[in-house]
């Protein structure tokens, strides 16, 4: 019962357990796993909460972009920190925790690539003269729940890893995650239209 | 035969307000002493917190060694020292007001 509920709030929360270098540690690992699966399945990650198929990267190129994207994502959340914590924390704290809060996306790029519909299908919707089947548009329902649910993980890692690691918490940590998480979103999509 | 665990109490039942002690007894002669004292401000806390407490000061402070002996990462015990410190600024801000 007592690990059950460890799991459940690592699961949640694994700030709660893990940080510092073993932290960094395992959120580099998870971030070098997540480029090399973003290579073979030709998946993105170029937001701060946003995944999708595209067009083959090099292998440079997926590295800059999950780096990046993990960078921006730390300054806007260091920044929010900064203004609201009351306290001191340490940076290696908070990027560790948010490279970790990033690992359940890993998942979500097999599970895109394998589900994702023929180009057949992609043309059918587009094309309101055609019927469609449903077992033909399931797997898109199946890579629109899954991602959804997804994402959503990711947000509350990543809220709680803001939380944790800069000890911060209540409406001012919920509210400025959000501007942070926003602001860093749409530095993200500006910077990529330049890099790539 | 189940063992009850007593906890003493902090607060007045009927008011709330905080408990003194009146009497002291020695386990081993049983001499008792009357009296009203004010209770020491780290019973307020609870026993984890005051295990929490001890461990601190054996380690020398070191958050490191706290984490490692909770099984936790060291900002979510920092920030645990955090709340402890919070309550015992409450703790002795209602004292003095009650003085």
């Amino acid at each position: 019962m007592e690990t059950n509920s460890h799991w459940k709030k690592f699961m949640l929360n694994p700030a709660e357990y893990l940080a510092g270098s073993m932290g960094l540690l395992v959120g580099f690992i998870g971030m070098l796993i997540t480029v090399l699966a973003g290579y073979y399945t030709r998946g993105h990650l170029d937001g701060v909460v946003d995944m999708h198929l595209g067009k083959q990267f090099s292998l440079l190129a997926q590295t800059e972009e999950v780096f990046l994207v993990w960078i921006i994502t730390f300054l806007a959340l260091f920044i929010s920190a900064k203004i609201i914590s009351k306290t001191s924390f340490r940076i290696i704290d908070l990027l560790g925790t948010l490279a970790i809060a990033r690992i359940p996306l890993i998942l979500l790029l097999p599970i895109s690539y394998f589900c994702v519909p023929s180009e057949e299908v992609l043309k059918k919707l587009t094309d309101t003269s055609h019927q469609i089947a449903f077992s033909e548009v399931a797997p898109l329902l199946v890579i629109g729940i899954v991602s959804f649910v997804f994402i959503a993980w990711v947000c509350v890692l990543m809220y709680n890893a803001f939380c944790t690691s800069c000890n911060v918490k209540g409406k001012n940590a919920l509210i400025s995650f959000i501007i942070a998480m926003l602001a860093a979103e749409i530095l993200s999509k500006i910077i990529f239209r330049y890099i790539f | 035969m189940n063992i009850v665990i007593k906890k003493m109490p902090q607060a007045c039942p009927s008011c709330d307000s905080r408990l003194n002690v009146k009497k002291l007894v020695c386990p081993n002669c049983d001499t008792e002493v009357d009296g009203t004292y004010p209770m020491p401000l780290l019973a307020s806390f609870s026993d984890i917190e005051q295990e929490f407490i001890i461990n601190f000061i054996k380690t020398s402070g070191s958050l490191k060694e706290m984490a490692s002996i909770m099984n936790r990462s060291y900002p979510s015990v920092r920030n645990y020292l955090d709340e402890l410190i919070t309550k015992l600024n409450n703790l002795q801000k209602n004292n003095n007001h009650g003085n």
